[in-house]
């Protein structure tokens, strides 16, 4: 199979390099040079240009529609409403710039197609023309640049809110791990040096803070509507914390710690009933289906979002935004899970 | 003696440089009369080389910019084809996880590509070369040193760069990473896989995945004098466009690809040798033991049970 997929690409450089010979032997025998390239070529080179042009923008507007419903469903977060409107902001400019710049490159190659009654003219400069080129991109740049700097700031601004919800994730070869603060609302110390089996995030066992902690794996919760506050450790190499549902990354670097705000604005439950959700689920489901998949539910993901080793495509977390007194129980019950495993 | 033989021997090797510098000028109405009878002289003086150019100084180690540029173009579109085929293979394993495919183990082999489905440790290493090729040896240095070469001399009216042989080092040394990047797609661990921006600690402790093993280090060499050989070019098309204009040729009237490149050839400079002081000390740290990048406190860790080793096991695994 692959000896024959071999013999037919052969077989056609074969066939390319004898095309080549056959038009330069007749071009001998018409006697005119590579370069007299007549007008009737020139011409259907520059339909040709023009067809192109209408084939390709065809073909971009099909694939934007194709694939439209794969992209990622609303922002659920506070500040992700932010984040979509300069990412759309951002794709309308660049679309109309693309489409723009690539209709006078196909228009002007068939405009100024080769003609040998032509003359050529002579133009040395044009400020008019300089100017609007120069001034139009700087102030649609300025404008990227000032919005992005200005969300940028209102992001990652540092959090004031009384009630915030601390969440420390954990970052492994090839894990995460969420640590909750107990009762008393502060996360324990942590020393690396004590990291062992039964210590794996390397908690200060002489710290008495955080003995009320506590540890979960798999899945993780946050109630909605309430700030979260996450701060990001790692213990061997760069992770990236990818939240993706609610427009928030951030690197995990071992050696510091580092922190995103975010407010979830609707639960797990809200999100399932999403219409844009329930389409998007239901193109993915029927692909399952068809490789003989158990159909799935949408849930929130924390991906790893930074190449990190073997495993890192399979480095993620569910998230389960609740209701905040729905958050208190689930919290609860680990606690009392807890004392009941160190008993 | 022993001075003056070598001070002879100097003086000839700056002539010949002299000579391939201004072969041009002496055909050209713009040499003085002077200049003319003092060049000839020295060609009576040699009459023996240089009038008719071997093949190697032609086409392999020109001086020429154009067949320099013409290197450079080769070079990298060979690169880019390579990449292409990587990208080829690590976009089939993401459209269809788990299909197998036949040309995925006929190009990877059992070892990477076993029953057809890619290896993970090989998809990073596919998209971390992929990337590295696009980024360094295709963008940087493929079509600056394509149409930077090809172009400066031409749109500004000089008869060559500022210097050729430096440029003719350039595109060496760049096909010479070019191997070493290449070679390392062979090596047993297979080739640096940490993506293409090579972020320590993952590229500097060579037990963190296997591609920061054999492959890192050579990735690290290969871009080490990919770099030198991207700052000889920089350096090169600066003093050209600021040297080099012809008569009349005033900056403002420099055409706008003339000011990009030397924008990208400045950037360049500025930039390049900060990476290559990065590459060089993780180089340092990786096969010299020295911690310039790896985070200290898990060298500490790594030293801590090195020396737990020595202590408790030396009698136990004596000799080995
Ligand atoms: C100017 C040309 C190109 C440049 C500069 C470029 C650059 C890059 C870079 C920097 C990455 C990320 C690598 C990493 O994370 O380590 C990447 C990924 C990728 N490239 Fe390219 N590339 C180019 C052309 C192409 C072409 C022609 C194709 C397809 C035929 C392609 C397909 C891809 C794909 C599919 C990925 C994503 C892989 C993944 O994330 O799993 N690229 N490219
Ligand atoms: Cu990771």
């Amino acid at each position: 199979m692959n000896l024959l997929v071999l013999l037919a690409i052969i077989l056609l450089i074969v066939a390319g390099h004898q095309l080549l010979k056959v038009i330069e032997l007749s071009r001998g025998l018409k006697k005119t040079k590579e370069w007299q390239i007549s007008d009737a070529d020139n011409n259907l080179m520059g339909k040709a240009m023009l067809w192109f042009m209408v084939v390709f923008f065809a073909f971009f507007f099909w694939q934007v529609n194709r694939w439209m419903d794969r992209s990622l469903p609303p922002a659920a977060s506070e500040h992700g409403v932010k984040v979509d409107l300069l990412w759309d902001a951002n794709i309308y400019l660049i679309t109309f710039v693309f489409l723009v710049t690539n209709f006078f490159l196909f228009w002007f190659a068939y405009k100024y197609r080769g003609n040998s009654k032509a003359k050529a003219e002579f133009i040395a400069h044009n400020n008019k023309l300089e100017l609007l080129w120069t001034v139009v991109p700087a102030i649609a740049l300025a404008f990227v640049i000032i919005f992005g700097l200005k969300y940028w700031n209102e992001i990652m601004a540092p959090s004031n809110e009384e009630n915030k919800i601390i969440v420390e994730l954990y970052a492994k070869q090839f894990d995460w791990t969420a640590r909750y603060p107990g009762k008393d609302n502060v996360l324990g110390e942590t020393d690396y040096r004590q990291i062992n089996g039964s210590n794996p995030v390397g908690m200060d066992t002489s710290d008495v803070k955080g003995k009320d902690d506590i540890l979960v794996r798999n899945e993780f919760h946050i109630p909605v509507g309430t700030e979260i506050e996450l701060r990001m450790r790692s213990r061997d190499v760069i992770h990236s914390a990818y939240l993706p549902h609610f427009r928030a990354q951030m690197n995990c670097v071992p050696g510091m710690i580092t922190y995103f705000k975010f407010k979830p604005t609707k639960t797990t439950a809200e999100m399932r009933k999403d219409p844009y959700v329930i389409k998007m689920m239901a193109g993915i489901n029927a692909q399952r289906a068809k490789e003989n998949k158990e159909p799935v539910e949408f849930d929130y993901l924390l991906l790893c979002n930074k190449i990190c080793g073997a495993s890192h495509y399979n480095m993620q977390m569910n998230v389960i935004v609740e209701s905040l007194a729905d958050f208190k129980l689930w919290r609860a019950q680990k606690a009392a899970s807890k004392t009941v495993a160190s008993n | 003696m022993e001075g003056s033989k070598s001070s002879v021997q100097n003086s000839g090797i700056k002539l010949k440089i002299y000579k391939i510098l201004n072969r041009k000028q002496m055909s050209t109405p713009t040499t003085t009369t002077l200049e003319q009878e003092h060049l000839a002289h020295h060609e009576h003086v040699h009459d023996h080389d240089d009038h008719e150019e071997s093949f190697v100084s032609k086409y392999v180690f020109s001086m020429d910019h154009k067949v320099i540029s013409r290197q450079f173009l080769i070079t990298a579109v060979v690169m880019a084809v390579v990449a292409m085929v990587m990208s080829v293979i690590f976009r089939l394993q993401l459209a269809w996880p788990g299909e197998k495919f036949g040309f995925i183990n006929a190009m990877l082999g059992d070892k990477w590509g076993k029953d057809g489905i890619l290896d993970p440790n090989m998809y990073l290493a596919l998209v971390t070369i992929h990337g590295t090729i696009m980024v360094f040896f295709v963008l940087t240095g493929g079509l600056s040193g394509t149409f930077s070469n090809l172009l400066i001399p031409y749109q500004i009216g000089a008869r060559d760069m500022a210097s050729g042989f430096l440029n003719m080092l350039s595109y060496w040394f760049f096909f010479v990473s070019s191997v070493i990047m290449l070679s390392s797609l062979f090596i047993e661990d297979g080739p640096a896989s940490g993506g293409w921006t090579i972020y320590p600690p993952l590229s500097a402790l060579p037990e963190a995945m296997p591609g920061s093993k054999l492959g890192m280090t050579l990735w690290l060499v290969s871009m080490a004098i990919f770099i030198i050989s991207s700052l000889l070019g920089s350096l090169n098309y600066i003093i050209t466009v600021i040297n080099m204009r012809t008569k009349g040729m005033k900056m403002t009237r420099m055409p706008l690809t003339i000011w990009a490149f030397l924008i990208t050839a400045i950037l360049g400079v500025l930039s390049f040798p900060v990476l290559f002081s990065a590459a060089l000390l993780l180089i340092f740290d990786r096969s010299f033991n020295t911690s310039s990048i790896c985070l200290t406190f898990i060298l500490e860790a790594v030293r801590l049970t090195m020396w737990v080793e020595v202590l408790f096991c030396s009698n136990t695994c004596s000799g080995s």
